[in-house]
Order: C-alpha cells, then structure tokens, then sequence
C-alpha cells in the first residue's frame, strides 16, 4: 500500500479582502492510498481551503491536483462534478443533509447522478446504513436524527459510490464525545474493510490520532508531514 | 399560480364551446357556410356610433331599434351601433364570379328590407328552403304551415310582433330612391306603404346566454337566453320581390351580403381562404368563425373583420383609429404572462432558500445541467399542476354547456383533448421561459459560495 492516491503540486489559493491572504501558499503533499490522513492546525490556518481544493470544490490560483494521475487542472467544471461523483465523497462539521429527503433517500442521491436504478441504490443504501447502526431509522427526516446519527447518514452518503478517497470537514466538529467516537470508529472501519483513503481536517488531536499520517498546517503552509 | 392558470384556461376552454346544435342553428340562420359582406357596408360612416373600444362592430338589422327597446341596456354598452344602409352593393358580377368558385355549390344574395310593423322596426328578408324544414322539423312548436303565399310570412318569435299563427299584421315599408352616387337609400321624405300579411310561421334564433350589468351603477349582472335578430319578418322571394318593387319601383336590389354554401364542408377554411385570396375586396367569414365570435363574446352579432386595405380606404374617410387587437387574445396572453411572472418569482424566491441544497448537490457531483434540468422540470409541474387544475374545473363547465347545447360525446372528447394539448403546450411554453432565469441563477451559485456561507 505504498501507493499515491492523490498528490499536489504548489498549491496556491488566495483571497482578496482588502489585503491579498494567502489561505494556501505552495503546499506539496501526497496522500497515500489507503490512508487514514488527518491534516491539522489552528483555526484559520487554511485546512478547510485546501479540503476544498483537493475535492474540486475550488480552483487553485496555481498549481496543480492529481487524483490517480488525473489532473484537476485539465478538467472543466463538468469534468470535476464527474470526478467527484465517481471518486469523491464528503462529510462536512454540519452534516448538509438535504431537510425533505428521508435519511436512505439521501444515502440514495449520489447513487442517481451515477444511473445506479432506484432499486439496486435502495439496497445498497440499506446497507449502508445498516452498517452505521441506523437500521431502523431509514425512514426518518433528518430533523429527527440525533447529530451523530445525522453524521452516520452523511458518511454512508459519503460511501455510497464508493469512492476511492473520502474527504471529511471537522466530522466530529459538532458532535458530543460519544458520538465523536462512534464516527471515527467508522472511518476505521471503513478504511480497513474497504481499503478507502481518509482525509480528515481536525484541530482535534484525538481525532487526528487515528491517522496514519500526519500533515500539519500553519498559515497556508504545510509545517510538517509525519 | 393554480388560480392564474385557472383563469388563463377557462377564457381557452369556453371560446371553444361552440355545440354542434348551436353550429347547425347559426348555418340556418345564415343560410349558408361562408358569408360574404361588401366593405362599404361594413365600414365608413356608422363607425363613429361605435364603442371606442371596438371600432369594427356593426349591427346591420333595421330591427336593431325594437331591439334597444326591449333591452336598452345594449345600447348603453356601446356593443351595437346602428346605420341605415349604405347601400352599396355586391355587384351582379361578384356573386356571378362567387356562383362559378371552385367548391362553391351556390351563392344566393341576402336580400334585406327595412320596414315596421306598428311600432317596431323590422327587417324584411327572404326565407329559403332551410327556414321551412327547420320551421317544421326544428325547435318551432306552432309551425304547421309552409305555404308561403304572396304575403304570408314568418315572424321572429321574440320581435314583440304579434305573433300568432293566422294573424294578419300591417307592415309598413318606406319607399327608397336613389342617391347622388346612384346608391339606392331609405326615402324617409316619401309616404310609406302599409301591406297586409298572414302570419304562417313563427321562428325562435336563441343564440347562446347572455350576461349584462342592469342599467345604473352596481348590481349583479343578468343573465338570460339571447336572441340574434328579435325583429324580422321573413317572406318568401316573391313576396319580398313584389314590395320591393312597389317601394323601390325599378331600382336593382341592393345586395349587401350574400350566403355561400360549400360542396364539401370538410374544406370549408380551405374554400375560405381561397376566396379571401380570389376576393381582396370583400369581407369573407365562415359560419364558425362568425359563431364563435358570437359566442366569445356574447354579443347580438359579429364583428366584420375588413381587410387592411379597405380598412386603409375605411379610416381615410372616416379617420378612425383602427385597433386591430382581439381582446380576449390579449387578455389570455397577458393573464399568461402574469402566471409567467409567478411561477418566475416564486422559483427565484426559492434560489436564496435553497442554496444550500443545490451546494450539497453539486457537491455530490451534480452538472450545471443536472440543476438547470431539475428546475426547469420543477417549473413545468408547479405550472402544470396549476394548469390542470384550472383546465379541469373549468372544462367542467365548459362540458356542462356544451351538454346543455346538446352536443354530441364525441365533439365534446374532441374538443376537449384538443384544449388539454393547447393548455399543456403553453404550460411548457411558459414554464420553460419563466424557469430559465432562475435554473441559470441556481446553476451558477458555487459549492464555495454556499459552503462559506454556513
């Protein structure tokens, strides 16, 4: 599993507020397959910026992202909304459930943009949440979740096409101790059954203490890799 | 929007709701398929008698002031005017050219006679062969007699004339001369004539109901079963012919329209247009056209469309404005607008609440054409779903009438699939146009400028 799953190469993002601020300033790092990775910092430092770079979410000012070789730099906009359908999934601090769908519709939804029929995504929807322990809640609206089960439908939404690599925003952000750990104790268990590459950005040292590798961030650059 | 929608459909589905008895009613009463009307009849001088708003109507039956009589609440609309004939006629050559047309099977002039039986003013016409069946085999009760003598006559049930089977009536019928221009007039200075005649048959035209405010201001409006021509005396050729010719002495008839009937129905528009083509200089409607037009707008009669450039000829005489705009047209197109605008500002009020939902779904992988799909289909069913239930209701009605007229099931599926595709294609029409914007205003939000915003 020495493989590169990801890689970036001067990485440059800046905003202009009033002042140029560079969120991310020529960051170069590699991601390995089959990883957990946790990037950490202090608030401010860039994390979630670059979280949206490397998930296509965002353009870089310069530099470049390879996905398995594949550069982002190359792609259109549709070619990135086709990369992250197929290759990327997402879990965001506040969940970002959609409100009027029931919790397996929502696993169900990235399964559409990829023409899986209704039924195969129903079952495999099921599954998913069967996994995370929400059997008997498939049929509930978001708002009738607790927080961390809310967080248990987006990581299954996250995996429903199983994506090669899983991009997590402050996950346990706002969740209470025990549901922080419900959580992580899926991102391990999904990494070692399915073998699916983790990044996750914390300030949480805990968090950041299952990853088998370490990038550390600090004013738009990266400080450290261990 | 359901309510929008609601409106713009029932002004669709009740313009269509011409019966097939009502049809054979308006072609009797016509006595022909295509009518055929001389543009100075039409136009010119009785214009300014004209409601502002409508400045091609024209009332063309003398008996149009016994009719104010009994309802002069019409006359207040300003819906009618009245003139005395202009009296320029069809040439003998035109409805020779008319006679010979392809398709044509015969063009009889309508001949017309201004008179007054005590105190109503009637309009003498000539009866034909149809008037006698329907008077027999129609919706007339007293008619048990056809005979037509020299001056037996059938009366319009509804004229206020006294109208029993075997009476005898007084008609008094002026004299005409002939003016400048040899155009033959009503000669008011000379003694009219008094002629005796036998009532042998009463005849009832109701068109359909008509809806009007009472005189004053205020008050619901009323509603009752209208009657196309309330004053007229019909007679047979030769009788018309004898008065005329005492009153007229060897002045021609003025024909002012004539009746064409049509060896193929099935072509009937086809055979309209191309004599509108082969006759620039008249004003050519068929019997549907003219009944739908009754209908629509529940008028006593139609309007006369002339062609541009009579009407050209028409407002230098006159100078009229011309306003060449069909209201109910406009008012379905600017009632469809509004429900454009609707459906635009309830899906662009959506963009802001639904920011985040479209942020989580692009970041999901969806296209800028995925987003712009589904809003655009969202568009269409909030359209639609206003749309059917307005079609709904208001076919409904429509329906009622149309049974109420004694139409037959099949006409009535006809029509109403036919209204169900019209409404439906200009529910997507509209959908699609007014969705535009707000599927481009979502498809542009960014993933960033949503998540930012959290």
């Amino acid at each position: 599993m020495n493989e590169i799953i990801m890689r970036t190469e001067r990485l440059n993002k800046a905003f202009s507020l009033g002042e140029t601020i560079y969120a991310v300033s020529d960051v170069s790092l590699y991601i390995p397959a089959g990883k957990i990775v946790a990037i950490v910092g202090p608030s401010g430092c860039g994390k979630s910026t670059l979280l949206s770079l490397l998930g296509g979410l965002d353009r870089p000012m310069s530099g470049d992202i390879f996905l398995e070789r594949q550069s982002f730099r190359m792609l259109s906009e549709d070619g990135l909304a086709m990369l992250r359908r197929r290759k990327l999934g997402y879990v965001f601090q506040f969940f970002n459930l959609i409100p009027h769908l029931t919790a397996i519709e929502n696993v169900m939804l990235p399964m559409s943009f990829i023409g899986v029929s209704r039924l195969n995504a129903k079952k495999r929807a099921a599954e998913l949440l069967a996994q995370v322990g929400l059997t008997k809640r498939l049929n509930h609206l978001p708002l009738q979740l607790s927080g961390g089960e809310q967080q248990r439908v987006a990581i299954s939404r996250a995996l429903a096409n199983n994506p090669a690599l899983v991009l997590a925003d402050e996950p346990t952000g706002n969740l209470d101790s025990s549901s922080k750990n419900d959580v992580l104790d899926l991102f391990k268990m999904f990494n070692a059954m399915n073998g699916q590459t983790f990044v996750l950005i914390t300030h949480d040292a805990s968090v950041a203490g299952i990853a088998q590798k370490v990038v550390r961030m600090v004013d738009g650059r990266v400080l450290e890799e261990k | 929007m359901a309510i929008a929608a609601a409106v713009v459909t029932s002004g669709m589905a009740l313009s269509q709701g011409i019966a097939r008895r009502a049809y054979i009613e308006y072609r009797t009463y016509y006595q022909g398929d295509i009518l055929v009307f001389t543009p100075t009849y039409v136009g010119a001088a009785m214009l300014h008698q004209v409601n502002s708003r409508i400045k091609q109507a024209i009332l063309y039956d003398s008996g149009f002031n016994s009719l104010l009589r009994l309802y002069p609440h019409f006359g207040a609309t300003g819906y009618l005017a009245y003139e005395a004939y202009p009296y320029v006629p069809i040439s003998l050559e035109q409805i020779g050219r008319l006679r010979t047309f392809s398709g044509i099977q015969s063009a009889e002039p309508t001949l017309l006679m201004p008179g007054r039986v005590g105190q109503i003013d009637i309009t003498l016409k000539v009866t034909n062969n149809d008037l006698e069946n329907h008077l027999v085999t129609g919706r007339v009760p007293h008619a048990n007699a056809h005979n037509y003598g020299s001056l037996e006559i059938v009366v319009n049930a509804h004229g206020g004339i006294p109208a029993n089977l075997g009476n005898i009536v007084t008609v008094t019928v002026p004299a005409f001369g002939v003016g400048a221009s040899g155009i033959p007039f009503v000669d008011f200075s000379s003694a009219p004539q008094e002629y005796a005649a036998k009532v042998v048959g009463i005849a009832e035209w109701p068109t359909r109901e008509l809806s009007y405010f009472p005189p004053g201001v205020g008050g619901e409006p009323i509603y009752e079963q209208g009657y196309v021509h309330s004053a007229e005396i019909y007679l047979a050729p030769s009788a018309w012919e004898q008065i005329w010719h005492r009153q007229a002495e060897n002045l021609a008839y003025p024909v002012l329209s004539a009746s064409l009937r049509v060896d193929n129905l099935s072509r009937l528009n086809v055979i309209a247009a191309q004599l509108r083509s082969a006759f620039p200089e008249l004003t050519i409607k068929t019997v549907p056209e003219v009944a739908r037009h009754v209908e629509r707008y529940n008028l006593l009669d139609h309007f006369y469309t002339l062609p541009s450039h009579v009407w050209q000829v028409s407002s230098d005489a006159v100078t009229h404005e011309h306003v060449p705009v069909e209201f109910g047209l406009a008012v379905s197109l600017l009632l469809f607008a509004n429900a454009g605008m609707l459906l635009a500002g309830q899906m662009l009020s959506g963009v802001a609440e639904r920011k985040k939902e479209i942020g989580i779904l692009k970041t999901l992988g969806a296209r800028r054409s995925d987003i712009v799909g589904m809003v655009l289909i969202e568009g269409f069913l909030l359209a639609s779903i206003g749309s059917l239930l307005g079609f709904s209701f208001i076919r409904l009605l429509a329906t009622i009438r149309e049974f109420g007229n004694q139409a037959g099931a099949l006409s009535v599926i006809y029509s109403t699939a036919k209204e169900f595709l019209t409404v439906m294609s200009l529910t997507t029409l509209v959908s699609l146009i007014f969705s535009a914007i707000p599927a481009a205003c979502m498809a542009n939000l960014t993933v960033m400028e949503v998540l930012r915003n959290e």
